[in-house]
């Protein structure tokens, strides 16, 4: 490598960067707009003409508050904590192919690489919970480390399928082989527990269990404020970004598109995922923690590797495309009859209870 | 699963509905009619001079103790002027202290007192908030003007002489003097602006509650037509705005539109309990 690539992975890396800061400080201020329409509210409306400078606002409020650290923590970890988060969210940037060309690092198994770096987050989370001196922060830690943990395995293994029908772990040969097909429609099953993998992984609401304000007011971030805390946030969002980003790339198609192949295809399915998280966000009330785990490891996981299975059996006994196809949306179906006649039956059950 | 994804779109039709947030101090929500904010003391426009005689009935009412008033000789009743031998000298109403209660007003023998519909009323010392006679009559003129209050054609305590027993009829109008109670007004005495005025404040209300689609609006249209003053009997038996007019017939397919709705919702919620 000479001096020159040096300097250009470095120039792009900056861009990059830059990138990343913008649309995080977009994706706050849109994901504040959109839940306030959700609710009826108009959302932030006071700072900018429509509140559009209100994220630009907190940001430099932020970056002037006072920068605080508990008596009796870790000092070096304390402080390395936040930047453990947020690199990993970065580093998975670094790999995602924006076209085929406008990418900082084609990597071979960009795919295992994405999976790879985005479980450091863990890393960060537990630092910070145990830096802090603070049972909050200790409690939320280890939330986050039970539910990461457990997250990762149906989110890898769904990828993993997504590979495997692919024949490759680059992401850009991934994009290519959805062509004529998005593997959304091939394997709708994958998609969907892909979907709840990230939103659980990446702490979106439903699944905000480390966080949960009302009952660990914050969990790992509690002690800290200031751009230490912006920092978290900023990692975050980067994190969900990517995640959103990483769907559009794998089961959406990526950049290719009806008239002709842009990264603009690629912005418009990413941001279609970033308002489905909104979405899901806004009428959803967060689950208890048992509830979290018994969905990963009773109903997530099972199906990922069912999913799993449904590709490997297609591809060894060379079914074709449409078949493979068909034979997920079946399964996707029962599951959604299964859980449904389950619910109905546990209400009967409690109905019959609490009748009498 | 259906039940969340039925939520997720229930959810999502939601955000394409008028917020129901109002942009405080740049917009504000309607006020009801016969809202209650801070007393104010009314002016007698015939004499030119305050109902208020200083009697102390609403100081003695008064459940948080915010009122302090002395009273004087009224210099007009030696002249012949006024026929009030007393009359308020000083009055204080300090609003940090006030409740909004109502019991000044409903005590008042003279009708010298009204609730305005002053609720935005701060001030940066807690002097200011004492507000004196000055300031209460000047804001009792401004409800006036506005015609929020107007003067009755009979005292207080002839119309509660001659009025029926409690439980035969309300008293409501008796109670709280708005636009309704000036069915009788004396009309020579009334200056023509606040005429005007009145009959534009009527015609705003009555656009107003057309607007939310309330019942209100067709008694509160009309009764501006009542008082028959020079000058407004053209407009107000026979021309009602045809905006008004416009404004009342929506409101009513509104409502009819909203109570078929409300049947709908309900034979749907009767429907889901019965699967479930």
């Amino acid at each position: 490598m000479s001096l020159l690539d040096i300097i250009l992975v470095g120039i792009g890396a900056f861009i990059l960067f830059n990138f990343i800061m913008g649309s995080v400080l977009v994706l706050i201020l849109a994901e504040r707009k959109v839940l306030g329409r959700l609710q009826q509210r108009l959302g932030p409306m006071r700072t900018g003409p429509w509140g559009s400078l209100q994220t630009v606002a907190d940001a430099v409020k932020l970056l002037v508050k006072e920068d605080l650290r508990p008596q009796g923590s870790d000092v070096f970890i304390f402080y390395l904590a936040p930047l453990m988060l947020f690199v990993p969210g970065f580093l998975i940037w670094a790999a995602l192919p924006f076209t085929r060309d406008l990418v900082l690092s084609n990597l071979g198994l960009g795919l295992l690489y994405i999976v790879a770096v985005s479980t450091l987050s863990i890393v960060g989370m537990v630092m910070a919970g145990w830096a802090s001196n603070n049972k909050y922060s200790l409690l939320g830690s280890a939330r986050s480390a039970a539910q990461l943990v457990s997250y990762e395995i149906p989110l890898v293994v769904t990828v993993l399928a997504v590979g495997l029908l692919a024949q490759s772990l680059n992401l850009v040969e991934i994009v290519e082989r959805q062509v004529p097909v998005p593997y959304i429609l091939i394997q709708p099953l994958g998609f969907l527990l892909f979907l709840i993998a990230a939103l659980a992984e990446t702490g979106r609401i439903p699944f905000d269990i480390p966080q949960a304000e009302s009952e660990i007011v914050g969990g790992p971030f509690v002690e800290y404020s200031g751009i230490r805390w912006g920092i978290f946030f900023l990692a975050e969002y980067a994190a969900a970004g990517a995640m959103a980003f990483l769907g559009a790339l794998l089961f959406l198609g990526g950049w290719s598109g009806p008239f002709s192949d842009s990264p603009l295809w690629l912005f418009l399915k990413a941001t279609a995922l970033v308002l489905l998280f909104f979405l899901i966000r806004a009428p959803l009330p967060r689950l208890r923690v048992d509830q979290l785990m018994a969905f990963a490891w009773k109903v997530a996981i099972p199906l990922s590797f069912l999913n799993l299975l449904l590709i490997a059996s297609a591809l060894f006994y060379g079914w074709p495309q449409w078949l493979l196809g068909a034979v997920n949306w079946l399964v996707l179906v029962a599951v959604v009859a299964a859980f449904s006649w389950r619910r109905e039956r546990r209400l009967a059950r409690l109905r019959g209870r609490y009748a009498a | 699963m259906i039940g969340t994804f039925k939520g997720l779109v229930t959810n999502l039709f939601l955000a394409f509905k008028k917020p129901v947030t109002v942009q405080y101090p740049w917009e504000h929500a309607p006020l009801a009619p016969r809202y209650m904010g801070f007393p104010v003391l009314t002016w007698d426009g015939e004499v030119g001079e305050p109902f208020c005689t200083g009697c102390l009935v609403c100081a003695r009412v008064c459940p948080t103790d915010c009122i302090t008033v002395t009273m004087k000789d009224n210099p007009k009743a030696a002249t012949g002027e006024s026929h009030r031998r007393k009359i308020v000298e000083d009055f204080h109403l300090n609003t940090a202290n006030c409740i909004v209660c109502g019991l000044c007003v409903e005590y008042c023998n003279f009708d010298a007192i009204i609730m305005s519909d002053l609720h935005e009323e701060g001030a940066t010392t807690r002097g200011d908030l004492v507000w004196d006679l000055a300031r209460l009559l000047e804001e009792g003129k401004k409800q006036q003007m506005k015609g929020w209050w107007s003067p009755p054609a009979a005292k207080k305590s002839e119309r509660r002489a001659t009025a029926p027993p409690r439980a035969a009829a309300p008293t409501a109008e008796e109670a709280a003097p708005s636009g309704v109670a000036a069915v009788a007004a004396p009309q020579e005495s009334l200056d023509p602006r606040v005429v005007e005025a009145r009959r534009k404040a009527a015609e705003l209300r009555a656009k107003k509650a057309a607007e939310r689609g309330e019942v209100v609006a067709a008694p509160v249209l009309e009764t501006p037509s009542v008082p028959q003053a020079p000058g407004v009997g053209a407009s107000a038996e026979e021309g009602v705005d045809p905006r008004v007019v416009e404004a009342r017939r929506k409101a009513a397919e509104l409502r009819a539109k909203k109570a078929a709705e409300r049947a709908a919702q309900q034979g749907k919620e009767g429907k889901t309990e019965e699967r479930e």
